[in-house]
């Protein structure tokens, strides 16, 4: 679902118009300025870090751990990449991450729709106490009720299960919020119009505003996405089989067995971030605003 | 620049992980070549909260540029210009015009940083367990550890308590720093 809304919107582009005449010279000229000898180390020092994972994952394990270290891979050794799906149960790992993922990210657009068009439209008995309320709970740092959560979790029999994963993670204040806000702005003549015409709620949310609502969506979905695949905490404290990890969990633990293979680790390591790194080249719109949004990470 | 930002903290904390190792890194290498010993990052307690912090920073740094190269490019032209026909000078016009317009910006970075510093527990928890000794121990850590390994929900639950109340005054602060100190352009 994220994918699909993700491709069919239109690509990044920048604001037309917002290069000053006297940047656009320079930078057609392209001169060297002092500036470079500060700017050029950043970003050698942003980049160093990926690029050595990307090298060492595709040495042998004698250039690894050969002092001083090796640059360039004598010959580019991709087949770390299979050996990582042979050995642990790296592939399982991957398919629990997705499948919690993309229910979670599934959940969170069916919820927070249902729940933002209400607080939207619907006049009803103290809604804006209920939607206040839901607004709160967004200055609540998840590890505040990490301890109430897991407890209701383990009541409800699903410790060490997928589902103690997904469940909780189904909606989210911050959906509920921004949908909330956007359904907001669409003109209420649209809806009247398909009303008389006989519609229900749900047809007229169904085919009216989730159809409008494509960018705030693709934000809540790609937020969604984010912090599901990224979270290490939650899954570490409810799964403790290695059968029913996630991939960050389960590259804490290839790390503990693999510790004298680094080779491997850093291609588990990659194979990890390729989904997120994909769907950010793809989407990079929605992800810069949605984690502009919410500063959302860790 | 902002690719970090998507990564997870596991996965970053592999990498750094590995460039730190006290034998193959290519930190300690590139330090070799200049003359400095191979050194064990994690290893002292300054070291290990010192590189966890600059991990943290490598990890965030996009989220931030993001939100000051909105900020610049939200400064109205015709205030540059207006500076510019007063006789502005670079440093003149960073200082009476850049740097208020992006006071909005920055008292934003710095209560979100607090606050996510605050939440630290991912880079903690793989990299060093809270060692050498207490000298990593952090808030989510220590409530992790009382709750889930030794078994004091409770206690546990009163540091959540404190956390929240932390959070919420970081918060109070932002809005009252805001209202006094800040020049909102709007």
């Amino acid at each position: 679902m994220t994918g699909r809304t993700a491709i069919t919107a239109p690509a990044d582009r920048r604001g037309p118009g917002a290069v000053e005449p006297g940047e656009e010279r320079e930078r057609a000229q392209f001169l060297f300025s002092p500036w470079h000898l500060v700017l050029i180390p950043i970003a050698l020092v942003m980049l160093i870090p990926m690029a050595w994972m990307l090298v060492t994952s595709l040495e042998t394990l004698n250039e690894v751990r050969h002092f001083p270290p090796t640059l360039l891979p004598h010959s580019p050794r991709f087949s770390n990449y299979t050996d990582v799906l042979r050995q642990a149960p790296f592939a399982r790992w991957f398919v629990n991450t997705v499948i919690v993922t993309v229910a979670s990210v599934a959940g969170n657009l069916l919820f927070c729709s249902l729940a933002g068009y209400a607080f939207a439209r619907i006049r009803f008995f103290g809604r804006e106490v209920v939607f206040v309320l839901i607004l709160a709970t967004l200055m609540i740092p998840f590890q505040v009720v990490m301890i109430p959560t897991f407890l209701i979790v383990k009541h409800l029999g699903m410790i060490n299960t997928l589902g103690a994963l997904i469940v909780p993670n189904l909606a989210g204040a911050f959906g509920v919020f921004l949908l909330r806000q956007f359904f907001r702005t669409l003109p209420v003549e649209l809806e009247e119009a398909a009303r008389i015409d006989g519609a229900s709620r749900l047809s007229v949310l169904f085919k009216i505003i989730i159809p409008l609502s494509g960018p705030a969506l693709a934000t809540v979905a790609v937020i969604t996405f984010l912090w599901t695949w990224n979270d290490f905490l939650w899954p570490l404290i409810t799964i403790y089989s290695p059968d029913n990890m996630t991939l960050q969990l389960g590259l804490t633990t290839f790390e503990g067995t693999h510790q004298t293979s680094t080779n491997l680790l850093m291609a588990a390591n990659i194979m990890s971030m390729l989904p997120v790194l994909l769907l950010f080249f793809l989407a990079q719109r929605f992800f810069i605003r949605g984690i502009a949004s919410t500063g959302l990470k860790g | 620049m902002f690719v970090p930002v998507v990564l997870s903290t596991i996965a970053t904390a592999i990498v750094f992980l590995w460039l730190l190792d006290p034998t193959f890194g290519l930190v300690n290498y590139l330090l070799s070549r200049v003359g400095l010993g191979p050194y064990g990052f994690f290893d002292s307690a300054s070291g290990a909260l010192y590189s966890i912090v600059g991990m943290t920073v490598w990890g965030w740094i996009g989220f931030d540029v993001i939100v000051y190269l909105a900020a610049l490019q939200g400064i109205p032209p015709a205030l540059v210009e207006a500076a510019e026909i007063d006789g502005a000078r670079t440093w003149g016009m960073f200082r009476h015009i850049t740097l208020p317009l992006l006071g909005p910006a920055t008292l934003f970075l710095v209560i979100w940083s607090s606050i996510n510093a605050l939440q630290l527990f991912d880079e903690v928890y793989f990299l060093t367990k809270g060692g050498p000794g207490t000298a990593t121990y952090v808030v989510v850590y220590y409530l992790f550890s009382l709750a889930f390994q030794q078994g004091v929900a409770g206690y546990a639950a009163a540091i959540a308590y404190v956390l929240l109340i932390a959070t919420l005054c970081l918060t109070l602060i932002q809005l009252w720093v805001g209202r006094r100190l800040v020049y909102y352009a709007s």
